[in-house]
């Protein structure tokens, strides 16, 4: 059963169905806030207001879009309105499961620890990469879905993830000999 | 059922680097797991959402005085632009009253009002021919200079009597004095007596002479001037 599905049927009256989506969405929204710098509780209470606001605003919902990209598009709304009034909160918490910063890439990929250097890698890229990479190759969603949440032309995403990966792989150029 | 995710590059991009952006991508996807919810998670969730939750609309809804209040409170909102615009559009009114009216006092009962003074006939003097062609230039034109201030100081003086005569009780003899030689205090005594008393007879020169001379000395501003600021309109016209 597909998320679309399940909101349909939440849309209808059926409050187990809402709770399927939390189950199946829930960890994408944790991983989607926790990857762009939230630590770990403001993360939860993030992924805990999409689903507030899924709840306000169900009747919105058209089935003709993804139901990710609608909850995502939640998501990044209120990371957006929670940076602005925490900008430097935000920016300043230690995160826990981030790699030491004394240790980069190069040498984490040398010392075999592949994954935490590509984690590394992705937490140097600028924000708007790292939000761009996150919708399009980690939550995997169609490049249209991208470019209607991110308001740019879906050609412009397409580049913009080729170029985000040509960067990444430079950052860690000792992935691609593994 | 969804298509599976493939990596979409530019057409341009090489065989070879297409193959290494894929798997760095799979690297990436691998590298970063969704972490899983709390356990609690759902439970926290219910809880928050039977949480009661404030809104403007409920709060309209249930209580009358805030709903009074908001209405007041959109009401003048949109006034204060449309009284602004009206004014706007009206522009300056017309003449404003003062903010001062002085009333001359009303008369106490069974007290007759005296009718008020006719306005006094000002007849400008003209001198003899004889006099107009006078001694010489110079004399000439001091006679002429007198002349003109005696006809300023009639009408001032007839101006002065109707508007303001009797208000002031003032020693109406003419005062013996060297002109040229008195202080500013007298000379404005002195002007004020000729308009009370109507005494337009022509005004010695020495007098106009030290008025200028004092006028002259005189800081901006200052008392002197102020005492001499009447003759110096008599003067200069």
């Amino acid at each position: 059963m597909t998320g679309e599905d399940r909101l349909r049927r939440f849309q209808a009256g059926d409050p187990e169905a809402f709770e399927e989506v939390v189950q199946d969405m829930g960890p994408r929204l944790l991983g989607f806030f926790r990857r762009l710098g939230a630590p770990p509780g403001l993360a939860e209470d993030l992924v805990q207001d999409v689903f507030l606001r899924v709840l306000q605003r169900i009747d919105r919902y058209r089935p003709s879009g993804r139901a990710d990209a609608w909850l995502l598009r939640i998501a990044r709304n209120l990371w957006i309105d929670h940076r602005r009034r925490r900008r430097p909160a935000a920016s300043l918490e230690p995160d826990p499961e981030l790699p030491d910063p004394g240790e980069g890439p190069r040498e984490r990929a040398e010392r075999g620890d592949r994954a935490s250097a590509v984690r590394f890698a992705l937490a140097a890229l600028p924000e708007d990469t790292r939000e761009l990479l996150e919708l399009a190759v980690l939550q995997r969603l169609p490049y249209r879905e991208v470019a209607g949440i991110l308001g740019i032309p879906e050609g412009t995403v397409k580049s913009r993830v080729f170029y985000a990966l040509r960067r990444l792989r430079e950052e860690c150029p000792d992935l691609e000999e593994a | 059922m969804k298509e599976a995710w493939r990596l979409d590059l530019p057409a341009e991009t090489g065989p070879e680097e297409a193959r290494e952006l894929e798997a760095l991508a799979g690297h990436l996807q691998a590298a970063c797991p969704d972490p899983p919810l709390p356990p609690d998670f759902l439970a926290r969730l219910r809880a928050a959402r039977e949480a009661p939750v404030w809104s403007l609309r409920d709060a309209l809804r249930r209580n009358a005085v805030l709903r009074l209040a908001a209405g007041l409170l959109v009401l003048l909102t949109g006034a204060v632009p449309v009284v602004a615009a009206v004014v706007l559009l009206q522009g300056p009114g017309g003449e404003r009253g003062p903010v001062i009216r002085w009333e001359p006092p009303a008369p106490r009962p069974g007290v007759e009002a005296e009718p008020p003074e006719a306005a006094p006939e000002v007849v400008p003097e003209v001198p003899d021919l004889e006099e107009i062609l006078g001694p010489g230039p110079a004399a000439r034109e001091a006679w002429l200079r007198s002349l003109e201030v005696s006809n300023r100081l009639a009408r001032a003086a007839a101006r002065w009597r109707q508007e303001h005569g009797g208000l002031r009780s003032l020693d109406l003899e003419a005062p013996d004095l060297d002109w040229s030689r008195a202080a500013p205090e007298a000379l404005a005594r002195e002007l004020e007596r000729r308009l009370e008393s109507g005494d337009t007879r022509p005004v010695p020169a020495e007098l106009l002479q030290r008025v200028e001379e004092l006028w002259r000395a005189a800081a901006e501003g200052s008392e002197t001037r102020r005492l001499l600021r009447g003759w110096m309109e008599l003067l200069e016209g």
